[in-house]
């Protein structure tokens, strides 16, 4: 399935990262899922460096964000993506656990493409990511990537 | 007679005057007549009879040559023709007698010897001797003498008839003449006495004398006329002059009083009339000391009058004095005066000058009570002139600046400046000679002994009555203290600002660590409960089928757990962000918003069993967001407790704040009652305390926060929330909200 592009998750929770994994899985996604465990991993993931300097992989069809990780957080690793002219257009989807409004227009601002309140509510959970799963790999038409065109 | 006639009528002196001077005349007249008559006739008589010797003599001297005595006897004879000749002789020329006649004359009647002497009167008798000549020859002399008596006596005799008659006929003449004449002399003058009398009777000087004439009376008349011309004028001068004295007294400020030495009222102007009440008529002639002496004064008053009179001595004459005088309504008021006695002609009278100075007085009693003022003020209070020179120094003054009125008075107001500071002072006595007034500038002054005041000085100009600038007041108030605790104050504002920019930096700061847990909270503190829940889940899933029926409760509760830890931290981050949400009020519509909120909590359960009972409500101003959710929790409240009720009923309504009993002015409140379950008054307050319940989650779920929401919803508006419940009856919560909304609190 050379069509189908890798899903980028940056969590520092592993058990949030096993939650989300097992929906998404739940949700019949066969879509690579590169695991992150700080904003600078991401980074790394993304701008192909550091750990990930020889990754080939395509750019990924959706970026789970979390807000707060160590190191670099969410909001920077946003930021990066945004301001660099390849990975500006990557939908960024923010997974977090507040909903403060503050954060909500903050990463709006910054160019978040949706924002996710982690259900409490295993089953809630479960349905919502798998859901979003679901829209951003497989029924989202993804930018062009930019070094194939 | 003379006496009588100096006061006989003029005219009779006229006559008689007349009358007299002409018997006077006539006899002076008729004496010399008859004088020069008798002179006449004696000189016809010796002229006749020295002829007559003459005649005889010539006739003789043939008898004497021839010495024939018969012939001498015979010639002489022939006198008997003239009777007059009593006796003759004839002397021979040796002087001896020749002749005789009568021949029988004794000798001693005639001469002896012939004489020489010729013919002359002797009394009536005509005597003498004529020399008998013939050719130069003296041959003798003849004597002769004449008894002229009874010729003389006839001749008197005839004269004074004659001229008695002719006197008589003339002094008849005179007299009717002088009758005539002296009508038109008395006439005038009496035209003109009669003229003077009217004048001195009627005063009336116009009249005038009518001149009759041209002579001395006509002189008379015109002096007469003169003298009334002159007197005319003199008295309209006087007339004038007198009513001017009258109108200046008339008009005098004053009462002028004149009083005679009997203590009698002589005069009295009108202002003595207004000031007393006496008319001038009633006054005069009433003594002084019955209308206008107070009755205690009256004694006095009259031993003064009598001790002057005695005297000549009176300490209160020629000078002014204050004293009570008494009206005629019986009221006293205070007076100057001052009496100066009056000697005209030896008659003593009082003229007394009477001033009202109930309005001095009152002045002055202002003034006594201004200086009162002025002078028990805390406040320095100094005049001074416009070359800053001080005139006057109150109590306040010297105890501010310690000098003594005498030690300041006189000096120049710069003693009073610290060296520094004088350069001012020209500009200020500038400003004030401008008809400035200065307010309150804060200044430093010296004190005698040298300290520096803080004085807090006002300045305002003195003038005189016509608003010319003379002078200074200048107020000057001792602020050292008050500068002190100015300055204290400014230093505990600024210690209190310091400490309130620490105070709302500590709680930024506590702000901020509340956010941050606020956040961590949402974000932190949920992760691991989702967590425990979803592991649970995957468990469940994963072991569905190796896990018995308590191992499924197991995990069952750790899910319903961990859930309503979930909801219990929304619950408490709503509440947090309640309280740091901003107001925004608007004018809200309850009757729209209320009607909402019922919908939603309705229940195909609940429908058709709860009793609705919504009361119009007013309109307020307030959050539109955070009233919803007031309205919500109270509605949803009471349709879950009196849920058990067989016939709930929720009345929503409003009332006036008298209604209340806790009674607040400016606010309406609101309620909204049920008849579920209610609650034990003891733990009201717990009500709306953050997760304090008072029923189990068995008996009726929730978290607990809505109350507490709904109070700090409420609080924040300005307003406030209360219940009241019986356990079993139900509950009545309200709120109130003010009718003008306090600005949002931060509460």
């Amino acid at each position: 399935m050379p069509d189908l592009r890798p899903i980028l998750l940056a969590e520092d929770s592993p058990n949030d990262v096993e939650l989300i994994v097992t929906a998404l899985r739940d949700a019949r996604l066969v879509n690579e899922i590169a695991i992150t465990h700080d904003g600078e991993q991401a980074l790394d993931w993304l701008f192909r460096r550091g750990a990930h300097a020889g990754r080939t992989s395509p750019e990924p069809a959706v970026v789970l964000l979390d807000l707060k990780m160590p190191k670099v957080d969410g909001r920077e690793v946003l930021r990066r993506i945004r301001a660099d002219q390849n990975l500006r257009l990557i939908p960024v989807v923010v997974l977090t656990s507040s909903r403060e409004e503050q954060d909500l227009f903050e990463t709006y601002n910054l160019g978040a493409n949706a924002y996710l309140v982690k259900p409490v509510d295993f089953e809630a959970f479960i349905s919502a990511v798998g859901k979003l799963g679901v829209f951003w790999a497989l029924l989202n038409e993804p930018p062009p990537d930019p070094r194939k065109a | 007679m003379a006496f009588s006639l100096r006061d006989a009528p003029i005219r009779r002196k006229l006559v008689v005057v007349i009358f007299l001077t002409s018997v006077m005349a006539m006899l002076l007249m008729g004496g010399t007549l008859f004088v020069y008559e008798y002179m006449s006739f004696r000189q016809a008589t010796l002229a006749q009879f020295s002829s007559l010797a003459k005649i005889i003599a010539a006739n003789n001297t043939a008898a004497l040559a021839f010495q024939n005595q018969e012939d001498a006897q015979e010639m002489l004879g022939t006198l008997k023709a003239e009777p007059l000749v009593t006796a003759a002789s004839l002397y021979r020329e040796d002087g001896n007698l020749f002749a005789t006649y009568p021949a029988t004359l004794p000798l001693d009647a005639i001469p002896a010897k012939a004489e020489t002497r010729r013919l002359r009167f002797s009394g009536t008798r005509l005597t003498g001797f004529e020399p008998v000549i013939q050719r130069d020859k003296h041959l003798g002399t003849l004597y002769l003498h004449v008894e002229t008596a009874p010729v003389v006596a006839r001749w008197v005799r005839v004269s004074i008839v004659v001229a008695g008659a002719i006197i008589a006929a003339i002094l008849l003449v005179t007299y009717l003449f002088s009758r005539a004449l002296q009508k038109r002399l008395s006439d005038p003058i009496l035209a003109l006495a009669n003229t003077a009398r009217a004048v001195s009777e009627h005063g009336d000087y116009t009249v005038r004398a009518t001149k009759h004439s041209r002579d001395e009376v006509g002189t008379l008349t015109d002096a007469f006329n003169h003298m009334l011309i002159q007197i005319h004028g003199q008295d309209r001068a006087l007339r004038e002059s007198e009513g001017r004295v009258r109108a200046v007294i008339n008009s005098a400020l004053s009462a002028v009083i004149v009083m005679d030495a009997k203590g009698m009222i002589a005069d009295w102007n009108a202002r003595a009339e207004s000031m007393f009440g006496w008319s001038r008529a009633e006054a005069l002639g009433r003594k002084l000391g019955d209308t206008i002496v107070p009755a205690r004064y009256r004694e006095r008053h009259e031993r003064g009058m009598d001790h002057y009179l005695a005297t000549g001595d009176g300490p209160v004459l020629n000078r002014s004095m204050e004293m009570s005088a008494l009206r005629r309504n019986g009221t006293e008021f205070p007076v100057e005066i001052s009496i100066s006695p009056l000697k005209t002609d030896n008659v003593i009278t009082f003229c007394g000058f009477i001033t009202d100075i109930t309005e001095r007085k009152r002045i002055e009693e202002v003034r006594a009570r201004l200086v009162s003022i002025v002078e028990s003020s805390e406040d320095a209070i100094i005049g001074n002139t416009l070359d800053g020179t001080i005139t006057s120094w109150n109590r306040g003054a010297e105890k501010i600046f310690g000098y003594a009125p005498a030690e300041a008075i006189g000096q120049p107001l710069s003693i009073l400046t610290p060296p520094e500071s004088r350069e001012n002072d020209p500009e200020i006595l500038r400003r004030i000679s401008r008809g400035e007034n200065i307010d309150h500038f804060d200044a430093v002054r010296v004190t005698k002994d040298g300290g520096r005041l803080d004085v807090s000085v006002s300045l305002s100009p003195i003038k005189d009555e016509n608003s010319r600038v003379v002078g200074a007041s200048s107020i000057a108030r001792d602020i050292t203290a008050h500068k002190h605790a100015q300055e204290e104050i400014q230093r505990l504002n600024q210690e209190l600002e310091q400490r309130v920019t620490q105070r709302t930096a500590q709680l930024e700061a506590v702000n901020r660590e509340l956010e941050a847990f606020s956040y961590s909270v949402s974000h932190d503190l949920r992760a691991p409960l989702r967590h425990v829940d979803g592991f649970a889940g995957l468990l469940a899933k994963h072991a569905n089928t190796t896990l018995d029926e308590k191992g499924r409760r197991y995990l069952t509760t750790i899910s319903g757990a961990a859930r309503q830890m979930g909801r219990l931290i929304d619950d408490l981050l709503s509440f947090s962000r309640m309280g740091r949400a901003q107001i925004k009020t608007v004018p809200v519509d309850q009757n729209a918003m209320v009607a909402t909120v019922i919908r939603e909590t309705r229940t195909d359960e609940n429908v058709s069993r709860i009793e609705w009972v919504v009361s119009s409500l007013p309109t307020v101003q307030a959050d539109p967001a955070m009233l919803r959710q007031v309205w919500f929790n109270l509605i949803d409240n009471a349709v879950k407790y009196s849920g058990k009720n067989a016939r709930p009923r929720i009345e929503i309504g409003s009332q006036d704040a008298q209604a209340s009993e806790v009674e607040v002015q400016g606010e309406q409140i609101f309620f909204v009652r049920d008849n579920g379950v209610g609650f034990d008054m003891t733990y009201v307050e717990k009500l709306f305390g953050v997760f304090q319940r008072l029923h189990g989650p068995a008996e009726f779920e929730g978290t607990g926060i809505g109350l507490a929401n709904v109070r700090r919803i409420i609080n924040r508006h300005g307003g406030r929330a209360w219940a009241e419940g019986r356990i079993g009856e139900g509950a009545t919560f309200y709120f109130s909200l003010p009718t003008s909304p306090l600005p949002p609190s931060s509460l």
